[in-house]
């Protein structure tokens, strides 16, 4: 009986297991929700010592609270939760939340996400469409480490405008408000650099 | 049709869904050429960003933070050692009230108030305790979860 509704439920399964001393169970949640923590993470904190910290403070009080948790939302959306509070603490100390859009020369050096292995012989699509996306990553890094979030969150990882709110703690309206004012940002920042290349 | 040109914002939904905007957004975009590139801008954008690489962390997430993770609270032992201490007491006092049994109507007349009171004093500071303590471990949690 118990190991139908394990089943159904994994996510419960997991913590219960964690619970019950499995380390290993917080190994596996982990495994589920580091791409997630890792897009985050990456588009709000560009020093990469930063973010090794910040991994495990997360992870620390996921484990610490998971006591508490009930399952209102999915496991992943909650610690997406834990994610988002985190690294805007992290920002209010460092005094970057505002940083983007006005403040171009904030800690850029490394913020390029880590990637895998360039192929050596890339043809003439690859190396246009590769310097597309650099132009476009560099427009995200104008965008303020929240705009940046909300758009990768919709964007990349998919998700509603309901289930960002969750993660931020932001109202829907909220959400697509900043969401739309991001787009037109990038779009505008788009059209300027392709219209420089033009030129 | 409309004559104005649309709205920013209505470029944008009929790119996220087209199902969304009003009639006459539709009957504007089929004859402006100005509003469908806007439109194939945010096309453009939006594909962009899907295929942009995902951010990967380049270290052992897991090998990091399993070393680093708190042992568990021995709070929950500590309660059962208590509820355990409690219960064998209960079990002493009546063992104590069955060895004495024939004299229980005179003990229950002579020294009652004495055992109810102690047994009421030790219930109230247990259920106390274990309130109090269950108040902090909460505010403790929310703490956490505030992040402050
Ligand atoms: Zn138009």
């Amino acid at each position: 009986m118990s190991v139908s509704t394990n089943h159904s439920n994994p996510d419960k399964y997991l913590i219960d297991r964690v619970l019950n001393g499995d380390k290993q169970a917080f190994a596996t949640i982990i495994h589920n929700t580091e791409a997630l923590v890792a897009q985050m993470v990456f588009r709000m904190v560009s020093r990469a010592e930063d973010r090794k910290d910040l991994v495990q403070d997360i992870y620390i009080k996921v484990y610490s609270n998971l006591q508490g948790f009930r399952h209102q939302a999915r496991l992943s959306t909650w610690i997406g939760q834990i994610t988002y509070n985190t690294c805007i603490s992290y920002l209010r100390k460092k005094q970057l939340l505002l940083s983007g859009y006005d403040n171009e020369n904030s800690e850029e050096e490394d913020i390029v996400p880590v990637q895998g292995p360039v192929a050596s012989d890339e043809s003439d699509s690859q190396l246009f469409n590769k310097e597309r996306s650099m132009i476009l990553q560099a427009a995200m890094e104008k965008l303020s480490p929240i705009h940046r979030t909300l758009v990768t969150l919709y964007h990349q990882e998919e998700m509603s405008y309901q289930e960002i709110g969750v993660i931020t703690g932001l109202p829907e309206g909220t959400v697509k408000s900043y969401l739309f004012r991001a787009r037109k940002a990038l779009k505008e920042n788009l059209l300027l650099n392709y219209k420089k290349e033009e030129l | 049709m409309i004559s104005q040109h649309i709205l920013e914002e209505d470029i944008q939904l009929y790119v996220l869904d087209a199902s969304q905007v009003k009639e006459e957004t539709m009957q504007h975009l089929e004859h402006c050429t100005a509003c469908q590139a806007r439109v194939r801008e945010y096309e453009m954008l939006f594909t962009g960003i899907g295929s942009l690489p995902k951010a990967l962390f380049d270290f052992d997430v897991a090998a990091l933070v399993l070393p680093q993770l708190p042992e568990k609270k021995k709070v929950s032992s500590y309660k059962i050692a208590g509820i355990a201490m409690v219960v064998i007491a209960a079990g002493l006092i009546s063992l104590l009230f069955i060895l004495l049994q024939y004299r229980l109507n005179e003990l229950w007349q002579n020294i009652s108030p004495w055992v109810i009171g102690l047994i009421s004093v030790v219930a109230v500071a247990f259920i106390g305790i274990s309130l109090w303590e269950m108040y902090e471990r909460y505010r403790q949690q929310l703490k956490k979860l505030n992040f402050e």
